[in-house]
């Protein structure tokens, strides 16, 4: 008997689409601010190319934090699935599940073990790329903050500045997109393979909110 | 900062005097037109509203003499070089008129004994300015830097008691600069990390440009009063903004137009040195606005990307100077992050490869097995 549950409200899902959307449109935006890879060789007065791939960087960046500041206050107010719980493993039964599932995954266990929300590696998983997110974040509104001698942005972030310098900080901001692209080639793997394996709509419950659950087959 | 207001008039009681400048400036050919326009660069490079200028000109004119100490500790004589390049006013006058240089190893005529006395003879009556040049070395008891048989520390706490200011120009004497660079053999330290009770401007630079030092003053004699400052005790006036900000290459920037090589097309056409390494975004100065040399020029218009020499450890955090990022600790000079980056992705693209093949053979030998159990 096939059950379809609500797993993915909607804040989890704009917040998820809304991270595809502005981190693919940073990290190309973000690759040509580091390395510009395309000389305009028109009127000065006629281009603006890194004008653009600036303000448009920044505009995605807004939306980028903001969607990461909603789910976190998610994380407190949302559903089962989409508590901090379900991200980092705090109870002894998750951590166990957490082996059985990083097993299986090693080719050391044989059954997928069923979830209706992350599965505990994806969730900590997610948890890793909290943390990414929070970093990137905080490196780029620092050196969104560098142009202001004072005032809000160098306030909030120029103490990073002060810490770290910018060199450092751009470093980090730079290394991260990578983490993020080999990030996302594992992520739409592990959400393929489960959507085959367990045959619960990963795929399409990240548009809908709807997955199965085949649980009450056995 | 302790003393932010200064009376002119408690500068004149202790050991200041009030002379006639206009007289004096007379004496040495320089036209009242002349001494007017330097008020006015003043008011400019100070960001004052140019009818300050005649403030500017009272205040100069009716201002006492502040004596001034210029001491060279770990240094390399470039920012007396920089001050010796100074055309508004010209050094003479600057020593002579406005400020009384009262001591610099460098440029002054007494020697030996003689100079020493008379140092000590300012350093007694009080209310002067110390001018610091060169970092101060700190290891093996600081015997590093010995002049006359005293280490450069025992020279500068001597000299900076009863001063008014200490004014530490240059990268070195401001954050240690060249000498505190990786490894720093010498523990070299800025001034501000061991003066405490004197308040300390930092005028750094590689080497200093004077016309901010001459600011400095100016803004002292005509305000009674330190400039504001950032949270490295710079000046805002000669601080605040970003060279890349107010540089007159930002429209190639802007416009996406980087020199690639040098020498290529687009540096002869004066684009963006971005791709060069400049480090104008991550530096402030008021190199675009003032320049050098009488206004000459500076590095990024003669073609030259910023090096950051005002921030502080220049030379280990902004490195390689020809180069956007820096290198990855840990990973040779060829492996750039881009490169370590794509590396990544092709693993994680590789192990996932490896894992789908795993699984479609784990989910066919799984389908064999129910088979045979039926």
């Amino acid at each position: 008997m096939l059950r379809r549950v609500y797993v993915w409200e909607a804040p989890v899902r704009i917040f998820h689409w809304a991270h595809v959307a502005s981190i693919a449109v940073l990290a190309f935006t973000g690759y040509y601010i580091g390395d510009p890879f395309v000389t305009v060789p028109d009127e000065t007065a006629q281009t603006y190319l890194m004008g653009w791939m600036r303000a448009i960087h920044f505009v995605a960046a807004f939306v980028f934090g903001l969607g990461f500041l909603v789910r976190v206050y998610w994380m407190f107010v949302g559903n089962r699935y989409a508590r901090w719980q379900d991200w980092i493993p705090v109870s002894r039964e998750r951590w166990a599940f957490f082996w059985k599932q990083l097993k299986y995954y090693i080719f050391l266990e044989k059954e997928r073990p069923h979830y209706m929300g992350h599965n505990p590696v994806a969730g900590l998983s997610y948890a890793v790329f909290g943390v990414m997110v929070l970093v990137q974040g905080l490196t780029g509104f620092a050196l969104y903050a560098e142009p202001y001698a004072g005032g809000f942005w160098r306030a909030a972030f120029g103490w990073l500045l002060t810490l770290f310098g910018n060199q450092t900080l751009r470093l980090v901001h730079h290394a991260l997109m990578w983490l993020f692209a080999a990030f996302f080639v594992v992520h739409l793997y592990m959400a393929i393979l489960a959507d085959v394996e367990e045959r619960n709509a990963a795929i399409t419950g990240i548009v809908s909110g709807v997955k199965f659950d085949h649980t009450s087959d056995h | 900062m302790a003393k932010e207001h200064i009376d002119p008039l408690e500068l004149s009681l202790t050991g200041g005097e009030t002379f006639n400048l206009v007289e004096a400036l007379a004496r040495r050919g320089v036209s009242r037109r002349e001494f007017l326009k330097f008020c006015t660069i003043m008011a400019g490079v100070l960001a004052l509203p140019v009818d300050k200028a005649s403030r500017i000109a009272r205040a100069l004119e009716s201002a006492p003499r502040v004596p001034l100490i210029w001491l060279e500790l770990q240094d390399c004589a470039g920012c007396t070089e920089s001050l010796l390049r100074a055309s508004r006013p010209t050094v003479g006058e600057l020593v002579l008129d406005i400020i009384s240089l009262d001591y610099h190893e460098t440029i002054m005529a007494a020697a030996g004994k003689q100079a020493e006395e008379a140092k000590a003879a300012t350093v007694e009556k009080g209310g002067h300015i110390v001018v610091v040049e060169g970092s101060i070395p700190l290891k093996d008891n600081g015997l590093y830097c010995c002049i006359g048989g005293k280490t450069a520390k025992d020279i500068l706490f001597e000299t900076v008691r009863g001063a008014i200011a200490v004014l530490a120009v240059g990268n070195c004497a401001a954050f240690g600069g060249i000498p505190a660079a990786s490894p720093n053999p010498t523990d070299a330290v800025g001034v501000a990390d061991l003066v405490k009770d004197v308040p300390v401007v930092n005028l750094p630079g590689c080497p200093l440009n004077v016309v901010n030092l001459t600011a400095t003053v100016v803004h002292f004699l005509t305000f009674g009063s330190l400039p504001a400052v950032d949270h490295l005790k710079r000046p805002l006036f000669a601080y605040g903004k970003r060279i890349h900000d107010n540089c007159e290459r930002r429209p190639h920037f802007d416009a996406g137009q980087f020199v690639e090589e040098w020498g290529d097309e687009g540096h002869r056409l004066g684009w963006c040195l971005y791709k060069m390494g400049c480090k104008g975004p991550e530096t402030y100065h008021n190199c675009p606005t003032v320049r050098w040399n009488d206004g000459t020029s500076w590095p990024v218009m003669a073609g030259h990307g910023c090096l950051g020499c005002s921030e502080p450890n220049f030379w280990d955090t902004m490195t390689p100077f020809y180069e956007r990022l820096p290198e990855v600790p840990g990973f040779g000079v060829e492996a750039t992050i881009d490169k370590i980056g794509l590396g990544l992705t092709a693993v994680a693209a590789a192990g996932v490869a490896a894992h789908a093949i795993g699984s479609a053979v784990r989910k066919k030998a799984a389908g064999a097995s129910q088979e045979q159990e039926e």
